[in-house]
């Protein structure tokens, strides 16, 4: 008796260490799922600069690729000093009180997202915190991509330290608030209107682009962009093809930027032993597989039908996702496809019509992110009607006008401080390069070094 | 600063955080010295760029 009681002891003690094994296994895997995340998003930033430099004239290539280079580099200090507080503190309000999850407001955010203090313990290496950093390290990605959007829209004539200030404030801050509001758990959009926006079509790629459309107004056309009459006139890229490889570029680390949004189960953080959503709703990696590919499929062709312009047709993948984004992980894959083709169709003239007011937006991000951003979550708002926006009993559906709400909402917050910094800067002189230096090209002006320095002469080829 | 555990310099049974300066004051002051940093590279940056602006008005 006494034998098999010892057995079976050893018995127990031995699954009790399988499963702590288990256990530990699964806490590496989490961290490790959010750390690939980060070199992934990365690529997007690969993507923008590729893709503005090629945009941009040739006397202007370099300095468009030193304002990418500077603002993914001050976006990460401003997002670890003050904007992962503000996503913790923000989610119910200005009010800074806590939420219904217990997981917000200034004294949460003050204990574990603040640089400094007790709540340091959590910002830096620690043995018992596997996963706050590489939270951070994934937020800090997608807060340099919305400084990324809105960078492509305002090359070739604003002042290098005035763009980098406006990626701070939208890196930091605008974005950010939107998150709290819109993604975290306790965020007052998805606990009161059930805004459901899981790929962040509004509150990363709309509030990104009416921030830089705010930034347009005052930062005024290029040099020759509109005539007298108020026609437009084509200023073409200097290298279509580094810009349509950009393009790719940035749809290959959007698979990084969307496998974030996935929480990991399992863990104590987590909403249960399952992959979900940020809002703690069911998904899988499965989900995003056959919506991304499709919207992507849906987005290209689309663009193709209405214009052959392969800078349009790899817009248009990119337009594709962002309007199936917000309901990536619920819609039905030849549905995302449908929406996505219209988003590619509708791409270009609604570029047109931005175009017809007066703003010169050099690379079609207001549109492509902001326009078609809206597009997503509005079209959600229609499809996903009646879905619970979040977990538990009683929580609040999707429905059209909580994602109007919502819209508004986004397009206000980037619009606003869009507006606002940027006017700001113009009063102070910070904002738009001299006449002369934007005629003369930026890279001749400030940029000690030469991007073609022995021209872009067509080689002949071998003799045989 | 130094090793963050007074238990005779060794890994073991160490569980927390391990970065130079835990649980003391440093952290908050490299903090505002990585902030004072960011604040001066914008301003170095901002008087260069003005200067080379001045020569194309």
């Amino acid at each position: 008796m006494e034998e098999q009681l010892a057995e079976l002891a050893a018995k127990v003690a031995e699954l009790e260490a399988a499963g702590g094994g288990a256990a530990l296994t699964n806490t590496m895997f989490a961290e490790a799922y959010y750390y690939l995340t980060i070199p992934l998003m990365i690529i997007i930033h690969a993507g923008f600069l590729a893709y503005e430099m090629g945009a941009s004239r040739a006397k202007n290539a370099l300095s468009s690729g030193v304002k990418n280079i500077l603002a993914f580099a001050f976006v990460i200090p401003a997002f670890y000093f003050f904007g992962w507080w503000v996503y913790w503190a923000f989610p119910t309000g200005f009010s800074l009180s806590e939420g219904p999850n217990g997981i917000s407001g200034a004294a949460y955010a003050g204990s574990i997202a603040l640089a400094w203090g007790e709540s340091a313990a959590y910002m830096g290496p620690n043995t018992e915190d596997q996963i706050d950093g590489v939270f951070w390290g994934a937020f800090t990605l997608f807060a340099a991509t919305t400084a990324s959007i809105m960078s492509g829209a305002v090359i070739e004539r604003i002042q290098t330290v005035g763009f980098v200030i406006l990626a701070i404030i939208l890196g930091g801050f605008s974005w950010t608030l939107a998150a709290a509001w819109g993604w975290h758990a306790d965020g007052w959009l998805v606990t009161d209107w059930g805004v459901h926006d899981f790929g962040a079509a509004g509150l990363v790629h709309a509030v990104a682009a009416f921030f830089a459309l705010g930034v347009l107004i005052n930062l005024g056309p290029r040099i020759g962009k509109f005539n007298a009459d108020g026609s437009a006139n084509d200023l073409p890229g200097h290298n279509m093809p580094f810009t349509a490889t950009g393009l790719m570029l940035i749809i290959v680390g959007f698979w990084g930027f969307l496998m974030a949004r996935l929480v990991v189960g399992g863990e104590a953080w987590s909403w249960g032993g399952n992959y979900t959503t940020i809002y703690g709703t069911p998904t899988n990696l499965g989900a995003l597989a056959f919506n991304i590919l499709m919207s992507v499929a849906g987005g290209i062709i689309g663009a193709w039908v209405m214009t052959r312009d392969p800078f349009w047709m790899m817009s248009g993948a990119l337009a594709g996702i962002i309007s199936c984004a917000s309901g990536l992980d619920i819609y039905y894959p030849a549905l995302a496809f449908i929406i996505a083709f219209g988003a590619g169709i509708i791409l270009k003239p609604a570029a047109g019509i931005l175009e017809g007011m007066g703003i010169d937006d050099a690379v079609g991000a207001v549109t492509v992110h902001g326009t078609i951003g809206i597009y997503g979550m509005l079209l959600l708002g229609i499809f996903a009607s009646g879905y619970p926006a979040a977990l538990g009993e009683g929580v609040a559906t999707v429905s059209f006008v909580g994602q109007l709400v919502g819209s508004v909402v986004f397009v206000a917050i980037g619009f606003i401080t869009g507006y606002v910094a940027s006017l700001i800067l113009k009063i102070v002189g910070m904002l738009r390069v001299p006449e002369a230096a934007e005629i003369a090209g930026l890279d001749t002006v400030k940029v000690p070094a030469q991007a073609y320095p022995e021209g872009i002469a067509a080689s002949a080829p071998a003799s045989q | 600063m130094g090793f963050p555990y007074d238990n005779g310099g060794t890994w073991t049974d160490v569980s927390g955080p391990i970065f130079m300066g835990a649980g003391t004051a440093m952290p908050g002051t490299f903090a505002v010295i990585g902030i004072v940093v960011c604040i001066v590279a914008l301003a170095i940056g901002q008087r260069a760029e003005a200067a080379k602006y001045a020569k194309h008005k």
